[in-house]
Formats: C-alpha cells, structure tokens, sequence
C-alpha cells in the first residue's frame, strides 16, 4: 500500500513538471525572439549613431575585418545569466566585425576551478573576459609573470580611439589602472553615473521609538539608553514571543555590517580598505588603534546587556535578510543597505510613506572626535574586465575589439540596458529605467540575454550621462543629506596597484592579521575584559609584522591618485 | 526479519527478561537511528514546499509553512536545468554501457587460473588503485587527446575503475568455476562462446551492481564536467545544480548591486530544496528495480575475496 503511493507520487511529480515545462517553455522562446528583434534594430541604431563620433573612422575602416578571423575568449558570467555565446550583442558585433569569438563558457560557480586550469593546464585562451576576471593582485602577479600583454602601446588615438576618449572625460583613470612596473595589464569597467555613495546605513524602527517614548539618538549614550528602552520594554511588536533584537548587524559585512558604525570613535573602515585608514595623514591599521578599543568596550557594554543580536557573528546573509525582512518587524536598529527593503514586508510596498524604519544619522562619540561615516567607491570602481593573452596572434584585432565596447552609447547599453527596451531615453543623454509589462524591475539575468551588463567592459565619466531614479523617503539616496557630511577624504584609504612583491607580501601578510583580529574581537565584544588584555592583543598584532603591513600600504597609497 | 524471528521464538518458549530489555533496547534505538536518517530527508521534502523566508527563520520544523509551488514553479522553467537533465541522462546510460562492458571484459579473463598474464594485469590494475596522475596531468592529457568538450571526456576518462573490476573479479572466480567451462568446452563449446552465452546468464547480479555502482558515479560526477566542459549546452546537471546554489554567494563585493544580491539568494534559498527533490528523483526510481541483485551480488562480490 505504502509503496504504491510513493510510487504514484513520485510519478505524478514527473509528469507534471513536464507538462508545465512545455508551456512556460513555449511561451518563452515566442516572447524571446520577438524581443531578440527588438534588440537587434535598437543595437543597430546606437553602434550608427556613434558612426559619427570622432575618431570612429579609424575603427570604422579597420572593421569589418576582409578575412573572418576566429579567437577564442573565455567568458565570466553569473550563472543565471545567458551565457555569453548566445548574447544579443555578441551576435551583433560579430555580423558587424567580421570577428568570430569562440566563447568558452566560465559560470560563477565554475569559474576559480576553471580559470586556474586554464593557467596551469596550457589553455590560455586568445582574452579572458568578465566582473573581476583577475582580481588586482593576480593581475600584476600574472603581468609580470609574462602571461598577459600589455595595453600601453595601444591606448592612443589609433588603436583605442573609444577608451583615449574615456580617459581624456576621466582624469586618473589611465593611472589607476598602470601597475607599479609601468604596465597596464588589463582594461577596467567604469562608470561614474548612478552610484550609491554609502554601504551600510543605520535604520531604526521608529514605531517601538515612540511606544518607549524616545527621542532619535543622536550621540552613543542616547543610542544606549534607546537599546536598553527597547530591551526593557519586552514585547514591543506584540506577538506575544520574546523574539526583539535592539541591535542586529551581520558581524564585518560590507553592507549590513558594524563597519560604518564604528565611525563614532573617530576611525572606520569598509571591506575595501583592508582596515586601514588615514589619521593625521599617515597610515594606521585601525584594530590595533585606541579607537578601536573604545569601540570594542562600548560593543561589549551593548553585548553584556543583552543589546546586540547574539547571532550577529555567525548569521549569513540569507539568514540575515530573513530575520530582518519580516512582516512584524523583530529588530529595534538595523545595520541595512536600505529602509525600502524592510519596510515593504511591513507596511506594503508604499515608498512614498517613510516607514516604520527611518534612517538613522552617524552618531556622535562624544570623544572629542569628528565621527565618520565611510563612502562607497574609493577612488573608482576598478574591476578589471579584459585582458588578453601575451601569446596570441590577434593582438591588434582584440585590441580594436575591445575598444568598440568603449564607445560612450554602447557602454550606456552594456550598462545601464538597451534604449527602447530598458531604458527610455528623456533627453540628451538623460536615460529612465522602464519597468517590464507586468510591472517589476529587469533583472540582471534577463537584461543578459541581450547585453554585457558587468560580464563586459563599459566606460561612462562623470557626467557622459545621467539617469532619473524617483527617490522616495525609503531609498538609499534619501539616505545621503545623512551620512554625506560625514565623509572625510582625508580619512579614508585610496589604493594604486601593487607590484609583484608588494602582492607576495601582502598575501603573506594580510590573512593571518584578518584571522587573529577576527578572533580577538569577537572575543572581546562577548567576554569583555578589554583593558586588561590589550596589551597581550596588541603584542600578538606585532608578532604578525602588523608594522611591516601598515608600511606596505603606506608606500601603496602614496602612489595613488589621491593628492 | 528480527521481528519474525522474535515472534517465533516467543511462541515456543518464554522469552527470558534479559532478551526483552535487551529487544527493547534494539528497537528504541533502531528508531532513534532511523528518525536520525529519515528527518533530514523528511525535512527536504517540506522544506520545498514552504515559503524559503520561514524556512530560514527556523519556522518549518515537522510541516511545510506558507506552502508554496514556487520554487518547482521555477526549477521547471529553467531551460538549464532541462539541459543539464538531458545530458545527464545521456552520459550516464552511454557511460554506464561503456563501463560495465569494459569491466567485465577485463575482470573475467583476471578472474581465470588458465590465463597466464593474470599475475602482471592484476598488479598493474592494482597499482592504479593506489596511484593517479593527478588532476592537472590529466588534465592536459585529455586537452591532448582533443576530448575536452565532448561527450568523450566525460566517459572515457576513469572507463573503468579498479575497485569495480576487483568485485567482478571475485565473483566471476566464485560463481563461475572452471568445471562448467570445462564441461562446456567438452561439448564442443569455444571459449568465445562460453564467454558471450554462459557468462552474461550467470551474472546478472554482477552487472547490475556494476551499472547501479557506475550509474550512481556519472549522474553524481560534478568534478569531470567542471573540468572539461565549458560549453553551456553541454554541462551535466550537477554543474547546473551547484551554479544555482551558488547565485549569489561569492558575489558580496563591494561593487555588486546589492539588490540583484539579495533577488539571486531569495531565488537560491527557495529553489535549493526543490533542486535536490528534482534530482534525485532519477536514481530513486532506479533503486528498486536493481535492489534486490544490489544485496546479492556485493556480498558474493565482496566477501570471499
């Protein structure tokens, strides 16, 4: 009896899905090829209208190439996405080039196994291409050790009209991009327009604000006295469990984190800035810092009374956005890339209510010290996005190649979608998102059919264009009149490339810092004791050559753009 | 079959207290044991149904919460999954064919006294139980051979495996023994012969262990596909599996767009049980056919080595 049900069940789950399948599949691929039309037209438009361009005459007459030629690139995608073989713009460009790309396929979630084979295993394809497709550090140890070429015979007039162009509308760039040997490696992904400028905000939860009759905090001690309101105040969301949480932050996360939050004590870095910072114009590794303590005692104080979530070091990020993405709201204060996404589970999704959760502003320390609130984008968003290998015969065709992608229209479709399709076009160069029929955003998997999105190099200056985003009291750019005053340039760490020994160094180095000060402060916030063991921390910093670190990036940063 | 024995010898003569605390004692953990087993299983199957929001928060514990298709919704509408399906389906039957062809064609000639380079074959099987070439020489060898990016790498590399042919071996020594072939032979039978229409009647238990053995091997291989294939419409199902559990984790750079993020780990938390439902389904439903040889053939394979 009880294995015919299994077995019937299990018949029933196959047939089902296949018959499902058939429909959502058919309907798909219809709706699919009458927009793939779309794009091509749309494709076509943009590449003619850049035709009269300057400096496109070069290119114009290089492409299409007589003689078909065929190079093999690898291809980083996300793994949702269309595989770059299949994109509309490749297609595209193909027919107008005359320049075949045998796409080797790098799904995320293959890509590390892959690339590395690829190095290791003699199959260096002709260019590798994708988001980060070397990270900085493999980059210049790779360059100097021969495997890529390098670009600076080519970044000129002739060979890359588009990307000279982009470097003339974007001051520093071409420098940040050089390795301290002189080289340039690889080409960068850029664009300056439509960035949030914060990573982490603060939100409070403004209901259980009133219901404990508070005012907003404004300096840690009245941030204190709030949490401890709302831990007192027991079953604030009225659910009849003891499920609130004063405090929650998923404990070094970039965008949900503690990192931002420290910036009361004086001192704060992001995950971009390997915990160091500017004080007093030299180079400090802000965990062996007084700052630092003062933070890790007031954290301890907020812990040992039951004020921050217990689960904060161990939480991912899907637990974390469960926890706080919740219908009846459990958390006092959040550490949160945004109000809008923790408010709509509340209260719908009406972004022209402030909400339950309103953006805190960075709080004071009252230390006598200026707080600090750390930006997004220090200096340039340099990922690097294509490099080609030192040994192909087709230096010239890639070279030319690449620089089509450079082309201000076309790095406007790339990366912010296709005009007519995903974006309107308002003005001059003035672009809006267009929502799909049904109402919901694009998502990058679906844009991907049609276009490079972060999988392929673009370039936009500050100011090549602008896009109208509607800000609502809940969105992130509300957020900015907050956390802006307290940028501090003078602060914050900028980077340049590191050469080859500095790369070797700093990957000696830079773990075992990451991992000892992991440690030490976790145990720090919950154990306390913080005075009495300091020295021993410190000491430990020191046996791992924390000075030789902090040295390491001081010679970095005086080489970078930062004047 | 415990039970029966029990209840039989409980009719016959009373059973002593010792034997009843200690049959208590076996059942009370046997259940433990199985509970153990069975729940995280359990858990899968209604964890697919329940909304993936609750499923994080701890909520769904002994029933499906907020029951949801969504996520079968979605897995049937990703072309890649199907993709990944069909090719799996593929490589496994024509790899599985492969391998226990070869198998046994090696483990029966090892398996007779008579051939006298059974001493030196065995060794040299033996030896490449021990030893690999690693994964990068192998790795190049293939991308020598041309095979990366067919349907060639995935089966023919790893054709045959030693610990297999050791089992076959075994059992062709234990269940066919030179007297039948001798008899065979003094009927006027070739050794050919013998070998193509007494062996394959003999062995059925064998070859399906083998094919279960084999099977189970290519529709989980997840380490071939990442190393040879990187064409999309060639991936095996696992590689597509693995990339959808994936979406979204290695992307918490400080560049990414943080709600793309957030949409690809919803996406991932809500499809990760129904994806492991979904494949698993295939070798479920071969189990039960090849059960009933599996218990047979392993113990006559393995034990009288």
């Amino acid at each position: 009896m009880k294995k015919k049900l299994v077995a019937s069940v299990l018949a029933a789950a196959m047939v089902l899905p296949l018959a499902a399948c058939g429909n959502n599949g058919g309907g798909d691929s219809t709706s699919q090829s009458s927009q793939s039309s779309q794009v091509a037209s749309s494709t076509a438009g943009s590449e003619s209208s850049s035709g009269g361009g300057a400096g496109t005459e070069t290119t114009e007459a290089y492409f299409p190439l007589k003689d078909s030629v065929t190079v093999t690139i690898a291809g980083r995608r996300e793994d949702a996405e269309t595989a770059m073989s299949e994109r509309q713009i490749f297609k595209d460009l193909e027919e107008q080039t005359n320049l075949k790309v045998d796409w080797i396929d790098w799904p995320g979630s293959q890509f590390g196994e892959k690339q590395g084979l690829a190095f290791s295993g003699g199959t260096f394809p002709d260019a590798m291409m994708g988001n980060f497709i070397l990270s900085t550090t493999e980059l210049v140890k790779k360059g100097a050790e021969g495997w890529l070429m390098t670009w600076n015979d080519y970044i000129n007039e002739e060979y890359m009209p588009n990307f000279y162009a982009l470097c003339q509308r974007a001051p520093g760039l071409l420098e940040s991009i050089t390795a301290a040997d002189g080289n340039i490696y690889g080409l960068p992904q850029f664009d300056m327009v439509g960035l949030s400028i914060t990573n982490d905000t603060l939100v409070i939860n403004t209901e259980w604000l009133e219901k404990v009759d508070k005012e907003m905090p404004t300096t840690i001690e009245e941030f204190y006295d709030v949490l401890k309101a709302f831990k007192e105040a027991g079953d604030l969301n009225g659910n009849g469990k003891a499920d609130e949480i004063p405090f929650t932050f998923q404990f070094n996360a970039g965008n949900n984190g503690q990192l931002s939050f420290m910036g009361f004590t004086g001192l704060a870095y992001n995950t971009q800035h390997e915990r160091v910072c500017y004080k007093d114009g030299k180079v400090v590794y802000v965990p062996q810092e007084e700052e630092y303590k003062e933070f890790l005692i007031y954290m301890n104080r907020l812990y040992s009374e039951g004020l921050i979530d217990p689960e904060c070091f161990t939480m991912d990020q899907s637990t974390y956005n469960a926890k706080t993405q919740t219908p009846e709201p459990t958390c006092g204060v959040i550490s949160i890339w945004d109000a809008a996404r923790i408010n709509a589970p509340i209260a719908g999704n009406d972004p022209e209510q402030p909400g339950v959760y309103q953006y805190l502003a960075p709080l004071d320390g009252e230390n006598g010290k200026d707080p600090v609130w750390i930006p997004r984008y220090t200096p340039y968003n340099r990922a690097f996005c294509f490099v080609v290998s030192a040994d192909t015969e087709y230096k010239e065709e890639l070279v030319r190649w690449a620089d089509l992608f450079y082309d201000l229209d076309t790095s406007i479709m790339n990366s912010k979608g296709v005009v007519g399709i995903h974006i309107e076009e308002k003005g001059d160069h003035v672009y809006e998102a267009i929502k799909k029929e049904d109402g919901s955003n694009w998502s990058t998997a679906e844009k991907s059919s049609y276009i490079t999105l972060d999988d392929g190099m673009y370039g936009i200056a500050e100011g090549d264009c602008e896009m109208i985003t509607q800000d609502t009291p809940q969105s992130k750019a509300s957020a900015n009149p907050l956390y802006e005053p307290y940028f501090n340039p003078n602060h914050v760490y900028t980077y340049a490339l590191m050469s080859e020994e500095e790369a070797e160094l700093d990957s000696l180095l830079k773990p075992e810092l990451v991992k000892y000060v992991d440690t030490w402060t976790t145990d720090f916030i919950t154990n306390g004791n913080i005075e009495a063991r300091w020295d021993e921390y410190v000491n430990g910093l020191k046996k791992l050559r924390v000075d030789e670190f902090i040295q390491l990036y001081e010679a970095i940063g005086a080489r970078s753009s930062r004047k | 079959m415990s039970a029966g024995t029990a209840k039989v010898t409980s009719n016959r003569i009373k059973e002593s207290r010792d034997n009843l605390l200690f049959d208590i004692f076996v059942y009370t953990f046997l259940t433990i044991a199985l509970i153990v087993v069975l729940y995280p299983l359990y858990f899968v199957v209604i964890a697919s149904f329940s909304d993936p929001y609750m499923v994080l928060r701890g909520d769904v514990i002994w029933y499906p919460k907020g029951i949801t298709f969504g996520s079968y919704e979605k897995i049937f509408q990703n072309a890649d999954i199907w993709i990944g399906y069909v090719n799996s389906i593929k490589y496994t039957v024509v790899g599985t064919l492969l391998n226990v062809v070869l198998t046994v064609f090696l483990a029966y000639p090892l398996s007779r006294s008579y051939f006298c380079l059974r001493k030196p074959f065995t060794l040299i099987v033996l030896v490449t139980m021990y030893f690999g070439g690693g994964m990068i020489p192998t790795y190049i060898l293939v991308n020598k051979l041309g095979l990366r990016n067919t349907m060639g790498s995935l089966i023919f590399v790893g054709a045959v495996s030693a610990y297999n042919v050791i089992i076959a071996r075994t059992f062709f020594q234990s269940n066919i023994p030179s007297e039948l072939e001798e008899a065979a032979e003094i009927d006027g039978c070739t050794k050919g012969r013998f070998f193509f229409s007494f062996v394959p009647q003999l062995s059925k238990s064998i070859v399906a262990v083998l094919s279960l053995y084999y099977a189970v091997g290519h529709w989980n291989d997840y380490m071939k596909g990442l190393l040879y294939i990187d064409k999309r419409e060639m991936y095996p199902l696992q590689l597509i599996l693995r990339g959808i559990l994936m979406e979204g984790q290695g992307l918490a750079n400080d560049f990414a767009d943080v709600d793309e993020i957030e949409a690809k780990l919803k996406l991932a938390e809500s499809l990760k049980y129904g994806v492991i439902i979904v494949a698993v389904i295939p070798p479920l439903l071969l189990y039960p056919f090849i059960q009933r040889y599996f218990i047979k053939g392993v113990m006559i394979g393995s034990l009288k080595g």
